[in-house]
């Protein structure tokens, strides 16, 4: 039952993934408090244009005390193709899912996580797998970190990933019987 | 003597024979039990083999074309013009052909390939597999060691099938020529060997059996006593009643014994294939087979380390027995003659050389297994060390500790230190370095060194305020006026700066990156001390701390370990990994046995973490942990925080880039002073290591709420760029007072002070 409900989702975002390689995201991480509880989104109106990070080069700074430090550069945001070694365990971890080898799937999916540890697609494979053997706490904290890493925002891709992450996070809490919790998550899907 | 007389003694004597039959046939029987329980069950004692994490390589991993030849040579792979063999390679300007010897590991086996690398601009360009490109090529990982008993037996099992023909046809040429023939006992054998050891002028050949050296290497001990040379006569008819030649040869193969390495004996042919020439029995070439086959007769006398002369006389002497029984070509044999020993380099035949880090692979195996488990079953354990980082890990603690030692100091008052470097993101350890000397089979400070860790622990302080971002934001202000509080004790305790001077109300931020203590502890008393405590359970450390504010300073003593899982949480974006050092577990026969799972919980909300990781960047970037970047590029963005105790006793420096986080610690073994504060010692190391291991950028990848802004230094309010006393902070937007101050006064008093 958990195969089925989950397969169409997972299908549907490996079709679109397929498609084209850039991982990325727009919206984002909501959750507010560290231990798991799902704060509804409290995000005040966008601040006005200057406080925007600024994202340009540096400028001297004379009148400040030396220790000012250089300008930062921007955060690096992960705007790259996955790789194909990275796509090529997950299929494999895939195939060994289909045979019924959960945990040599994980071994799969970690062996994608040292190549890539920031790979979106990665921990949600590696969460389908800890669900399906019923580890749901394992399985909620790796999708929450899971929505860490869909990298840049505004993107459709990204948003797949991102439901599909929050959906497991849901199905996490159904299984340790947190229905409220798995009905928060949910509101975070569009 | 009358006939009744002689009656009576020959019953006696036909009574006792009959007796005597009796109980020999018992003990025959016994004795026969035994040999059978001993050859089926357990024959050998194998210690679990120990491996480093296996490279993998992929398109775009960043590896130098030295970095691949690096770790072939610690595979002992060989160069030769083809690379037709499996174990051989060949370089081909900016390509590595290399054929790779396969591998069955936890999730599947990785079969021998040829492949070829094409490096660029330091990392894989290309790498294909005969002419198709391939995604994902994985080597065997390198041994790193193994797990014994007590009586140090160390093997690597070999079967018979993959034993090359000429070593076997060699050893029965040399010990047994009539193996195939003879029951166990070989009359003609005996006879043989006498001849031909009076025709060769010495003792060349033995008479024993290859199956009654196999009973002696096995059940007896190495006395030649008459008794003891029947009993072996007996079980060898015995054992090859039951058992058919080749059994018998294959585990003559993996009993005998060929040699020492310190308290370590070498048995069977596959581990002194490994040990001696540093290649898998398969790769042997004929005069090696020589020299394995010639040492069987004296392991000691023959050693080629210890005795290269003998050892290779009696190499030639055996390539003479081959040449004579056909399995050589007398060409051949003249050739091979002349041919050196073959010997590996002695670097690689060291049976334990990462002692730090085997202590920890031992320790938390200990919490699964029982030593007899480890030490007989023959188990292979997959870690996670990476020995290249390893070795850079091993260079930065030596040579630094080499370069702050002063020339005068007495020896037990020398600089000692510790280092470990992990993994960000799942927290396995890549390499651990247990003090000054990384050889050294002892106390180990990364994992037993408890010291007080002073200002290191003043992340926890910070990130215990930033849980509560209502309150406390990198720009809130923190009092650094100095105060005095009476401990239950009795005892006052009043925290003073490094600099002994008053801050007055700097930003958070400010405070921690130029970490001072008196507004560190300030803010730690106003958030309040069991927080502080939660939040330091949560970052990893699994010890019951001391209720005591100076914990805000880091008077409490942890291991190099436990600050090494504190930061992982923190570069792991909030979510705990234990730190660990194994992967997976392979049984005897090489069937999975265990796992040791990429485990994660979630510790803190990543909003929080951000803001601390964004603090801890600009710890590096303008505050104690500056000095890295007059070795380092700025745009690393690397984060992290020195320590400094009391005195100067301990030096600590802790922090993260891309791909690695480090701690490192020095400080003297008998608690002295040292001179050093964090950034003029560990931070030392910690830069060392990080510029030889080209550390990648830490990628900050904050949740959208939050962002860079401008503050203005003095109000602590939003403005912009160019403005006078503008600092860039991160800030949470769902907290952050956003009111905004206009830069053009400011700009214009500026002007106006300059004026006048």
């Amino acid at each position: 039952m958990l195969a089925k409900s989950t397969a169409a989702p997972l299908l549907y975002c490996l079709l679109i993934l397929s498609l084209s390689g850039c991982q990325t995201v727009l919206d984002p991480y909501v959750d507010r408090d560290g231990r798991g509880v799902d704060g509804e989104e409290q995000r005040r109106p966008a601040p006005d244009r200057e406080v925007q990070p600024p994202r340009v080069e540096p400028e001297p700074q004379p009148d400040v005390q030396v220790l000012q430090p250089e300008h930062r550069p921007p955060p690096v945001v992960e705007n790259r193709r996955e790789s194909a070694a990275v796509l090529a365990l997950l299929d494999s971890a895939d195939q060994q899912r289909l045979g019924g080898s959960l945990e040599g799937a994980a071994a799969a999916v970690e062996r994608a996580l040292r190549i890539n540890p920031r790979s979106a697609r990665a921990y949600i494979a590696l969460a389908e797998i800890r669900l399906q053997q019923t580890r749901f706490v394992d399985a909620q904290a790796l999708a929450k970190k899971g929505l860490l890493y869909l990298g840049e925002r505004r993107d459709p891709r990204g948003r797949v990933m991102q439901n599909r992450l929050w959906e497991l996070v849901a199905q996490a809490r159904e299984g340790s019987d947190n229905h409220q919790g798995a009905a928060q998550a949910r509101q975070n899907i569009r | 003597m009358s006939f009744d007389r002689i009656r009576q003694v020959l019953s006696v004597a036909l009574k006792s024979a009959l007796a005597l039959s009796v109980l020999a046939i018992i003990a025959l029987i016994y004795l026969d039990v035994q040999l059978q329980n001993k050859f089926e069950g357990k024959r050998w004692k194998i210690p679990a083999k120990v491996y480093a994490r296996p490279l993998e390589l992929y398109v775009g991993a960043t590896m130098t074309q030295r970095d691949l030849l690096d770790e072939l040579r610690r595979l002992q792979y060989r160069s030769e013009t083809d690379a037709a063999q499996p174990g051989t390679y060949v370089v081909v300007g900016s390509r590595v052909d290399v054929h790779t010897r396969g591998f069955q590991f936890w999730d599947g086996e990785e079969h021998s390939r040829q492949i070829s690398i094409v490096f660029q601009a330091g990392a894989i360009r290309f790498l294909s597999e005969r002419g198709h490109s391939v995604h994902l090529v994985r080597l065997e990982p390198v041994k790193i060691g193994g797990i014994y008993s007590a009586e140090q037996e160390d093997r690597q099992l070999v079967r018979l099938a993959s034993v090359p023909d000429e070593l076997t046809r060699a050893l029965l040429a040399v010990e047994d020529r009539g193996f195939y023939e003879h029951r166990g006992l070989s009359l003609r054998g005996i006879t043989r060997a006498f001849w031909v050891n009076v025709n060769q002028g010495g003792w060349v050949q033995g008479g024993s059996t290859i199956t009654q050296q196999l009973i002696k290497n096995l059940y007896l001990s190495n006395k030649r006593t008459l008794g003891r040379k029947g009993l072996e006569a007996v079980l060898a008819l015995l054992l090859e009643l039951h058992y058919s030649k080749e059994e018998i040869l294959e585990a003559y193969l993996n009993e005998v014994y060929l040699g020492q390495q310190g308290a370590r004996a070498i048995h069977g042919v596959g581990l002194a294939s490994r040990y001696y020439f540093g290649r898998p029995i398969e790769e042997l070439r004929s005069e090696q087979i020589a020299l394995l086959v010639g040492m069987i007769k004296g392991p000691s006398l023959y050693n080629p380390i210890r005795n290269p002369h003998q050892a290779l006389k009696r190499r030639n002497q055996v390539l003479t027995i081959m040449s004579a029984t056909d399995i050589l070509s007398h060409d051949e044999l003249e050739a091979l003659k002349e041919r050196p020993l073959g010997l590996v380099e002695g670097v690689a035949r060291s049976a334990n050389l990462y002692p730090g880090f085997m202590t920890l692979v031992k320790r938390q195996l200990s919490k699964t297994y029982a030593a007899e488990d480890l030490q007989e079953e023959g188990l292979q354990i997959f870690t996670t060390l990476d020995p290249h980082a390893q070795q850079l890990a091993e260079q930065a603690l030596q040579r630094s500790v080499k370069a702050l030692n002063r020339k005068e100091t007495k020896k037990s008052e020398q600089l000692q230190g510790g280092f470990i470097v992990t993994s960000p993101n799942n927290g396995e350890v890549l390499a651990l370095v247990g003090g000054r000397d990384p050889r050294f089979d002892g106390f180990n400070r990364v994992l037993d060194a408890r010291r007080q860790v002073g200002s290191i622990i003043k992340p926890a302080v910070f990130l215990s305020a930033l849980e509560m971002r209502e309150q406390y934001q990198l720009t809130t202000r923190v009092n650094d006026a100095a105060f005095s509080l009476v401990l239950p004790s009795g005892k006052s305790w009043s925290p003073k700066n490094f600099d002994r001077k008053s801050h007055g109300q700097p930003m958070m931020i400010d405070a921690l990156v130029h970490s001072y203590n008196v507004a560190t502890a300030q803010l730690a008393m106003d958030v309040g001390l069991d927080k502080l405590l939660d939040v330091i359970r949560r970052l990893g450390v699994d010890q019951a701390l001391p209720q005591l504010p100076s914990i805000s300073l880091g008077a409490v003593e942890l291991t190099p370990f436990e600050v090494a899982q504190m930061y992982q949480t923190i570069a792991a974006d909030g979510f705990t990994s234990p730190v660990r050092a194994i992967r997976e577990i392979l049984d005897g026969e090489g069937k999975p046995l265990k796992r040791y799972p990429l485990k994660v919980k979630q510790a803190f909300d990543p909003s929080a973490i951000a803001l601390l990781q964004y603090a801890l960047q600009e710890v590096m970037n303008r505050g104690t942990g500056v000095s890295a970047y007059g070795r380092l590029p700025r745009t690393l963005g690397l984060a992290g925080k020195t320590g400094t105790t009391n005195d100067q006793r301990d030096s600590w420096f802790a922090g993260m880039g891309g791909d690695y986080l480090a701690v490192a610690w020095l400080g003297r073994d008998d608690n002295g002073a040292t001179h050093l504060t964090g950034s003029s010692g560990a931070l030392k190391v910690w830069t060392r290591f990080m510029q030889d291991a080209k550390v990648k950028p830490f990628q900050w990848t904050p949740p959208p709420d939050i962002e860079l802004a401008w503050v203005d230094r003095e109000s602590g309010h939003l403005t912009q760029q160019n403005c006078p006393g503008s600092v860039q902070v991160a800030i949470d937007l769902r907290y952050q007072d956003l009111e905004h101050q206009s830069c053009i006064r400011k700009r214009v008093n500026r002007w106006l002070e300059k004026v006048f």
